[in-house]
């Protein structure tokens, strides 16, 4: 197997500014950086290092101003929107900060989404959905609205969501930010787990040292540059 | 603080121009047809009261006709004997075409004593003198005739009279602005006796202006005039006879009130959106100013000044558009239903009242409007509403089981009023058309306090399961978002949800009024000619001479001459009504009334005996009488007995209709002149050939207008036709603004869900099907608004058409409106979606990053 096919995500001279007013921002600056299949890779950084941009220039969700973006091989930069979305859809699960759970749907409704999005037929998608929430332990909280769950609970939804398309790859932005400690471990060891029972590329955006240690990989950014990067082999879990 | 909130207030405002540009649209817009139709209702009483006490200066009383042939001249002699009276000044009136050249007018004709007259009108010459009493081919004409023709003191034009044209000379020019207002419209003065013997009322006043003695009390002196006189002639004051034009005004402004409460009622939804998208978007702002330390009611005081500023330039928008809107509102009306009255034209003034008005309701209605969601603002912590996951929460409907009976109480309360009111007997007064509509304000007020509750039923039921299975998730997500902040929507809702219901209920009754006047005209106008001098939209008709008829015998391919006549009668309750007269001997020949009560054949047979008549239901009514009671009917020679021989269906909407033979109407009125002339043609005659002979020969020098049967009834479609077509105005404007709060509500709901939206997009949802979701959002409002829109309009048309017959006299039976019931389907379906195109394409664009933000 070469070395371009075991690399999921590829970012070679890639800049990203922004304007604000009569003033250019760089956010990202000259970033390269290769990550493998079954990497826990854990980003961490000051406010406005460039990170969360960084996991959006990789997950198709904004444009660099120069350089590629490759995602499993496929260069991001010739992609029109549509086809962005399906790479998104079908290769990458999502974990956010606050949860975004659609407040009008179900446990089982929002994690079924993604599926019924690419045209799964509705009791394929729900027992598909249904099964995840049960292994993570939610199936008896599948019929209720994310304004009956807990925090953890929530967070979990949104990790099943981000699962039940089986993508290879998974991005969480500071997935445990907005939890208690021992529901945000909770969190992480399951992020833990489904790198390594489920083969998963995990890219996680974090502010917190201790979340970070679950990665075994730290990419450590500042103004918009990778200022270190180095493997740590997971130690936290 | 002022400053500070000024400061604010205007940045937001011009910070957000297509949303303020949008809130400024729907108050201008309310506003406008609110004040269109008071200015229009305003101008034209006016006008009438202007035109009445213009025409009678100085009196103090005026005798006046009970019919439109006039009243004896003995009666001048009458009056001149009673005690009270210091001066009688007889006068009689005309409207006629004039001809000066190759231009051509209508105007009214004052045959008046010049030596008398000026007791009790002045007359403001420009030019010239007035006529002199023995002349009778001298006129002095109002300026604005004199330039409608083109003419001056010296130069001569042509009256049509009941026997042709004939030549006048121009003796004096006076201001038309000056005591004869703009109301009268193009006027003229003619010497007593020459005017009698033109218009074919020799030995005949239309009216005696009295002047009380001095020391003697007006109302002594009526009530001697009243003993005196009897019931042949009515006595009151000038302005009192606009009474008539307020029946006639009360069942037009009615509709137009309800047209106008209905777009405010719009109107003042999209201000509710508008504000509350406002408020959702600043929750984070506002809040940080409370936490800087801004007080709760400083900040309610910075909403509202908010919706206020908006509210006072929309208001000052819409109250010039309803100036311009009341111009034109006043024309048609005048034009084609009040010219009648004699009614040319109403000069529509922006009067203080209306100003006051018109701001009051559109301020008002913005602050009202704000207030809901500026309270809920200041309601939640600052550190609550600073939470980024604060934003896009499901609003909970509370009090669901008092909203819920109070709604259901208003709509009963409304039924229970409408049912127990409804007239069995008499017709409708004013005050209780007033009650009616107040009745149907609370009942829509019932189903709005209602919607919110009745919301989620429909979407549940009805529109989740519809949506998921035509468009899958995306549906489902649509339908969810309806319901999200069920008031907020339930307002957009009501403001669709009412225009459908006026489009349904208009477009019934004018379905109903028409196929009536069809079926009516069908059976009842069955000439092949008729033939009249008036002038189409001059709004000037001379009676026509007796002499005309026995000619127009003789012309090849005529078969049948009938006079008829059409004028006003005073019925026994003081109240006007329609009176026909026709020979039916020769009528039964080409016509048949259809009948409400007893056979047409059994009728005419009664008539042709003489002292029969035939009248219609709301004539019944107000007289209290049935199929063979006895009827007064007052006459310039007395109370004239008849009995009724049938009850016929009548379309005209001036309070009910007597019919009567013609010799009864030649023998009591003292009247052969004919209103028109119905022309029955031999078989195989060409009725193109036959109107050319009669054209040829009478054609120029009586300046008659033959028209043919189909002409006739596609002359009156169109009267009908003007009319709903300024109804279909109203309605329009109203769905226009509709079509703003949908979009308006569609962009709040889209800014509320912005990280929704983000987060859709994040996983894997195309621009499409975000537009998809945002359209079904739209799509569910029209449905919603549909569903409840028009039973309500079939309603509204239900009751408005029962009742017409007791509130202006028209028999018209209730027929569905397909046609509108059509177009408002349409309306429902398509606006919605179609407005919501921007917002979904908003929607769509949103910068993904940008709408997951949490700072």
């Amino acid at each position: 197997m070469s070395e371009d096919v075991k690399a999921v995500v590829g970012l070679s001279h890639v800049v990203k500014e922004f304007r604000r007013g009569d003033t250019v921002v760089r956010a990202v600056d000259g970033v390269d950086l290769t990550i493998g299949r079954g990497e826990f890779v854990a980003i961490m950084g000051k406010s406005g290092s460039g990170k969360s941009t960084l996991l959006h220039l990789i997950s198709g969700l904004q444009q660099p101003t120069a350089g590629t973006v490759t995602l499993l091989g496929r260069d991001l930069t010739r992609l029109t929107d549509d086809q962005l979305t399906l790479v998104r859809r079908d290769q990458i699960g999502f974990v956010f900060q606050f949860f975004n759970l659609l407040p009008t749907l179900t446990a089982l409704e929002n994690v079924a989404l993604p599926l019924l999005l690419a045209r799964v037929k509705t009791q394929e998608a729900e027992a598909r959905a249904r099964h995840l929430l049960a292994t993570i332990g939610l199936a008896s909280r599948a019929g209720h609205k994310p304004d009956e769950l807990s925090g953890g609970q929530m967070q979990r939804v949104a990790i099943a969501r981000a699962l039940v398309n089986d993508p290879p790859l998974l991005f969480a932005d500071e997935p445990t930010g907005n939890l208690d400690s021992v529901s945000g471990e909770e969190i992480l060891l399951l992020l833990k787990e489904m790198q390594t029972g489920r083969g998963k590329t995990i890219l996680m955006v974090t502010h917190d040292a201790k979340a970070a240690a679950y990665g075994d990989r730290l990419i450590t950014m500042r103004d918009g540059r990778i200022t270190m990067d180095e493997r740590t082999g997971g130690s936290a879990a | 603080m002022t400053a500070l909130y000024a400061k604010f207030a205007r940045r937001y405002l011009l910070g957000k121009k297509g949303r303020s540009l949008m809130t400024l649209l729907g108050i201008a817009l309310g506003v406008t047809m609110v004040s269109a139709v008071m200015l229009t209702n305003s101008a034209i009483l006016a006008s009438y009261e202007s035109l009445l006490s213009a025409a009678a200066g100085r009196a103090d009383l005026q005798v006046s006709a009970a019919s439109g042939s006039g009243f004896p001249e003995q009666v001048l002699a009458d009056v001149q004997t009673v005690r009270e009276v210091g001066a009688a000044v007889p006068a009689v009136t005309s409207g006629a075409p004039v001809v000066a050249g190759e231009r051509k007018s209508g105007a009214t004709f004052y045959g008046v004593d010049p030596a008398l007259d000026t007791q009790v009108r002045s007359y403001k010459l420009k030019d010239g003198r007035l006529p002199r009493r023995t002349d009778g081919r001298e006129t002095a004409i109002s300026s604005d005739l004199a330039q409608a023709l083109g003419i001056g003191v010296g130069q001569t034009y042509s009256i049509l009279t009941t026997t042709g044209l004939q030549e006048f000379t121009v003796v004096g020019i006076f201001d038309a602005g000056g005591t004869v207002r703009g109301a009268l419209g193009p006027f003229g003065i003619l010497p007593l006796r020459t005017a009698q013997e033109i218009f074919g009322k020799v030995g005949k006043l239309d009216l005696i202006d009295v002047i009380v003695a001095k020391g003697s009390d007006i109302a002594a002196a009526r009530e001697r005039l009243t003993e005196a006189l009897g019931s042949r002639v009515r006595v009151g004051t000038p302005v009192e006879r606009s009474r008539d034009m307020q029946k006639v005004l009360d069942s037009v402004k009615f509709v137009l009130t309800m047209a106008g409460s209905i777009s405010l009622f719009a109107g003042a939804f999209i201000i509710y959106t508008n504000v509350a998208m406002g408020v959702a978007e600043r929750r984070r702002d506002l809040s940080i100013l409370r936490a800087l330390g801004l007080r709760r009611r400083e900040v309610l005081s910075l909403v509202l000044s908010e919706a206020g500023i908006l509210g006072l330039f929309g208001s000052v928008l819409g109250l010039f558009w309803g100036y311009g809107l009341a111009g034109a509102m006043a024309r048609q009306l005048t034009g084609q239903v009040l010219v009648a009255y004699g009614l040319q034209k109403a000069q529509v003034t922006l009067d203080g009242v209306t100003t006051a008005l018109a701001l009051i309701v559109g301020v008002g209605t913005a602050l009202f409007a704000a207030a809901g969601p500026a309270r809920e603002t200041v309601r939640v912590s600052p550190v609550e509403a600073m939470r980024p996951d604060g934003q896009g929460d499901t609003a909970r409907e509370r009090h669901v089981v008092l909203r819920a009976a109070a709604g259901l109480l208003l709509l009963a309360g409304g039924v229970a009023f409408t049912y127990l009111t409804w007239p069995e007997q008499g017709m409708l007064s004013a005050l209780m058309l007033r009650a009616w509509g107040v009745a149907m304000a609370l009942m829509l007020l019932g189903v709005v306090i209602l919607l919110p509750v009745l919301l989620p039923l429909v979407d549940r039921w009805l529109l989740r399961p519809l949506l998921a299975r035509v468009l899958g998730v995306t549906g489902r997500l649509a339908a969810d978002n309806l319901v999200r902040n069920p008031r907020r929507t339930a307002a957009t809702v009501c403001a669709l949800m009412v225009s459908l219901a006026w489009m349904v209920a208009m477009g019934g009754v004018k379905a109903s009024q028409v196929a009536s006047f069809d079926n009516w005209y069908n059976k009842a106008v069955g000439w092949d000619l008729n033939i009249s001098t008036s002038y189409a939209g001059l709004g000037a008709q001379v009676e026509i001479d007796p002499a005309l008829a026995r000619d127009l015998a003789a012309v090849p391919g005529v078969r049948l001459v009938s006079p008829q006549k059409m004028t006003r009668a005073m019925l026994a309750d003081g109240d006007p009504a329609f009176l026909q007269a026709f020979d039916h001997r020769l009528l039964r020949q080409y016509s048949e009334a259809p009948m409400e009560a007893g056979t047409w054949t059994a009728a005419a047979d009664a008539m042709e005996q003489g002292g029969g008549a035939l009248i219609t239901p709301a004539v019944a009514r107000r007289l209290h009488v049935g199929l063979g009671d006895d009827l007064t009917l007052p006459a310039p020679d007395g109370d004239l007995r008849l009995k009724v021989v049938g009850i016929m269906t009548d379309v005209t909407p001036y309070g009910g209709t007597v019919q009567i033979d013609w010799q009864d109407y030649a023998r009591h009125w003292n009247d052969q002149t004919a209103s028109n002339i119905a022309v029955l043609l031999q078989q195989g005659a060409d009725p193109a050939i036959v109107r050319k002979a009669i054209l040829d020969r009478w054609g120029d020098a009586m300046h008659l207008t033959v028209r043919r049967n189909r002409e006739f009834w596609a002359e009156l479609r169109a009267q009908y036709e003007g009319f709903y077509k300024l109804m279909d105005g109203l309605i329009w404007i109203s769905i226009l603004v509709s079509g703003l709060a949908i979009a308006n509500t569609l962009f709040a709901s889209i800014l509320e869900r912005r990280r929704e939206i983000g987060v859709m997009r994040a996983v894997g949802t195309t621009r499409g099907e975000v537009i998809r979701v945002v359209l079904g959002e739209a799509f569910s409002t029209g449905v919603v608004g549909a569903i409840f829109g028009m039973p309500i309009g079939v309603a509204i048309h239900w009751v408005m058409t029962s009742s017409m017959e007791f509130i202006n006299g028209s028999s018209v039976h209730p027929v569905m409106g397909w046609g509108a019931v059509g177009s408002g389907l349409l309306v429902a379906l398509l606006l919605a979606p179609l407005v919501g195109l921007l917002p979904a394409r908003w929607a769509a664009r949103l910068d993904v990053v940008d709408a997951l933000r949490y700072e």
